[in-house]
């Protein structure tokens, strides 16, 4: 007999009462991990950080918009949401200027896919004097575990956005 | 899984971050199809190595059913599907519709990528649209939307190769 679908979902809505579809998943196999974790090191990321191991309990979206508490969209249908929409339905505001903190950055793909996103946590200055400050970013890089990194330093699209709740 | 792997010990570290850090099928499928690219080259060189792919195809859903949870076989899975998806194989529109039926947590993302690639699939198959234009022996090979189409007299409609799924 097969294995059924062990997921389950929480109940959780956007600002709007929106029910957003979600699904808590099983963690990946360690061997599958230790791979991933190769690959990684070889892709070379210089600046992330491992906050918190890999978890099949949530995803980026997961973390931001449901507080790591369940994958966004579910394994099962993930395409069942669309974050374009989730961002518009919680009230969130594309900002044109620099970020601050707490703002949430978003990462697309060169097909304007939304691949991606994270929470500002940090600015950094590129230098003492520098007027420039550097964004560092709190994300869940899918199943391989939260990370704090440089805004360009992860393996996600090529465009990034930010945007702010009112 | 015995026998010959499609990808080098390189490729699956790589292929297992890229897919094990997606949070979108968008991105997945993108991923699947990058690991796809020296596949499909092999299956360019070797025609007859379709079959066997596809014979290894089942043998990694058997081993990753097994798994009870995401594991390793998925990587070289993904890769494959999307590689198989692009051939004209009458099987492969079958594995994917038996993989893209599938509810159990370890195939729960191969599971929604073969629906996908499933959904993209073209054939080309030529076709006469009109025996009037039949002496053309133009065929060309384009996408043919019947239902946009504005052409409304038979000298307007050469014969094409018409992409549809099968």
């Amino acid at each position: 007999m097969l294995p059924t679908s062990t997921i389950r979902s929480l109940a959780l809505q956007a600002f709007d009462g929106w029910d957003i579809p979600n699904g808590i998943d099983p963690p990946p196999s360690a061997g599958y991990l230790e791979q991933a974790r190769r690959g990684a090191n070889r892709l070379k990321y210089p600046t992330a950080r491992l906050l918190i191991q890999p978890t099949g309990r949530y995803n980026c979206h997961g973390q931001v918009f449901g507080n790591r508490r369940t994958n966004i969209p579910p394994a099962q249908v993930p395409d069942a949401v669309d974050v374009d929409e989730l961002l518009g339905k919680d009230g969130y505001r594309r900002i044109d200027g620099d970020p601050d903190v707490g703002d949430l950055v978003v990462y697309r793909a060169a097909n304007g896919a939304i691949d991606h996103a994270g929470i500002v946590v940090r600015l950094e200055k590129v230098e003492p004097t520098s007027k420039v400050r550097i964004p560092y970013i709190w994300s869940t890089w899918g199943g391989m575990g939260e990370y704090e990194h440089h805004v360009a330093h992860t393996p996600y699209g090529d465009q990034v956005e930010y945007w702010r709740h009112p | 899984v015995n026998g010959e792997s499609y990808l080098s010990e390189t490729q699956m570290q790589d292929g297992a971050f890229l897919l094990l850090s997606s949070s979108s099928l968008d991105r997945y499928a993108r991923m699947a199809n990058l690991l796809a690219q020296p596949i499909l080259g092999r299956l360019r060189e070797e025609p007859d190595s379709a079959n066997r792919a596809v014979e290894r195809s089942r043998r990694l859903l058997q081993e990753l059913l097994l798994a009870g949870t995401r594991d390793l076989p998925e990587v070289e899975l993904a890769a494959l599907l999307a590689a198989l998806s692009q051939t004209g194989i009458r099987e492969v529109g079958k594995l994917l519709d038996e993989v893209g039926l599938l509810d159990a947590a370890p195939v729960l993302w191969i599971s929604a990528l073969a629906r996908r690639l499933r959904q993209a699939r073209v054939t080309t198959v030529s076709m006469n649209v009109h025996p009037f234009v039949e002496a053309t022996r133009s065929a060309h090979l384009l996408k043919y939307d019947f239902r946009n189409s504005t052409a409304r007299q038979p000298e307007e409609v050469p014969r094409r190769a018409i992409e549809f799924v099968v």
